[in-house]
């Protein structure tokens, strides 16, 4: 296989795919007839060429694994794969069935006012919802709707491309904010309670 | 493809299934799909998303031999699943750890790709059909909580429900209609009972399916997410 690097990379470009090939477990040779742009892959099952955009780097060549190991098939390779993580997790849920059974509550009683009981998963939204007083709550459940639809077309949103140094930065910038939220949600979802 | 599968896909083919069904030749093709090397961090998390989907639907099913979706018959009917029948407590707790799980796991999922920024062009569909996936994972589990008609899963709804009201001119006429009248009884147990056993394990075949197609398309494409 013959990967193709756009013909402004430099060498540190090209050394930086060379290493990430070699880490996949390939033999990678710059070919240098064409001056640097082009490397050859030996020990890709697959012979057809791959182009890279920009800059790439160690994640850009791993999304590419595929492509340039051959990858492996489904039978056997895949299934063992599976069987392997299977097993530890048919564990688990078997240990978490038998040790924590879930609790059945008394009969409902339509006419009785029961105590205020929040799943785990609503607890961040049910935590943003009471932080707001009762005749502002419509803003509480403002910024879950804005969230959600901001979740269903984030890819449209985040353009940012990683082969140039400012999508680099936007792209580490949203992985950092991404990281804030997740440990926001963690926290309320561990700590916060009704 | 390898010699050796090349080999059996001729075999299939020409085998008795293989001239009239083409069946044996499709899972001998589909067999040889290539997938990424040494899935590392959470990228096998779809194969365990599908190995909690299917104890979730063996299971559910399991339970279903015994309940009744009315509000007296559902929660006598638990009962007598969890004292009377064998193992049904353990199913029950099977079934209820495995949606727990499989919820973490579609979050953990989601998480992974947002990381390794795995939705960019050309994949913001799969992105997008993997979102319904996290909602209708959402949906399965809310919607299960009520069905054994105790007061934790109905205080627990009930709350559920009440978020609604928060959401300025179509919360609350969405609220009424998820309840199928103004306060919690049998229309909302028929109603969430119809959505978790009828309507959401299609929807989750079907979303699911399509986030795989697509995922196993741009795959080809050598673009692994």
């Amino acid at each position: 296989m013959i990967v193709l690097l756009e013909p402004d990379a430099g060498p540190e470009t090209v050394r930086e795919v060379v290493r990430a090939i070699q880490e996949l477990g390939l033999k990678a040779i710059p070919l240098r007839e064409a001056k640097g742009n082009a490397i050859e892959v030996r020990g890709a099952e697959r012979g057809r060429a791959l182009e890279l955009r920009g800059k790439p780097g160690v994640q850009e060549i791993l999304t590419r694994r595929t492509a340039l190991t051959g990858g492996e098939p489904v039978w056997p390779h895949g299934a063992l794969r599976l069987a392997i993580m299977a097993v530890p997790l048919l564990v688990i849920i078997l240990l978490l069935s038998v040790l924590f059974p879930p609790a059945l509550g008394d009969a409902v009683d339509p006419a009785a006012d029961g105590a205020r009981v929040v799943e785990w998963y609503l607890r961040p939204v049910t935590a943003l919802l009471d932080s707001f007083p009762t005749d502002a709550s419509f803003v509480g459940s403002l910024i879950i709707a804005l969230y959600w639809i901001l979740f269903f077309v984030w890819p449209f949103v985040d353009r940012a491309d990683p082969g140039t140094p400012r999508g680099r930065k936007t792209a580490l910038a949203i992985r950092v904010m991404g990281a804030a939220v997740i440990v926001l949600v963690v926290v309320l979802v561990l700590v916060w309670r009704p | 493809m390898s010699g050796e599968n090349r080999k059996k896909l001729r075999r299939a083919r020409n085998s008795f299934f293989g001239t009239r069904h083409r069946i044996a030749s499709f899972f001998i093709s589909a067999a040889d799909t290539r997938i990424p090397p040494r899935l590392g961090g959470l990228r096998w998390m779809p194969a365990a998303i599908v190995l909690l989907f299917a104890l979730q639907l063996f299971t559910g099913i399991l339970l279903s031999l015994y309940y009744y979706p009315e509000p007296e018959q559902a929660y006598h009917s638990t009962r007598f699943l969890l004292g009377e029948v064998s193992s049904g407590w353990l199913t029950r707790s099977i079934h209820h750890w495995a949606g727990e799980l499989l919820l973490l796991a579609v979050i953990l999922h989601v998480a992974g790709v947002f990381f390794r920024r795995a939705y960019v062009a050309p994949r913001e569909y799969e992105w997008v059909a993997g979102a319904f996936l996290l909602l209708a994972v959402f949906v399965f589990r809310f919607t299960g909580r009520l069905l054994p008609w105790d007061t934790i899963g109905y205080e627990a709804t009930r709350h559920g429900l009440g978020m609604f009201k928060t959401v300025p001119v179509i919360g609350p006429v969405m609220a009424t209609w998820l309840r199928g009248g103004e306060d919690m009884g049998p229309n909302t147990l028929s109603r969430f009972f119809t959505t978790h056993v009828l309507i959401m394990p299609w929807c989750v075949v079907f979303v699911g399916g399509l986030h795989f197609y697509l995922g196993r398309r741009h795959a080809q494409e050598g673009e692994d997410s």
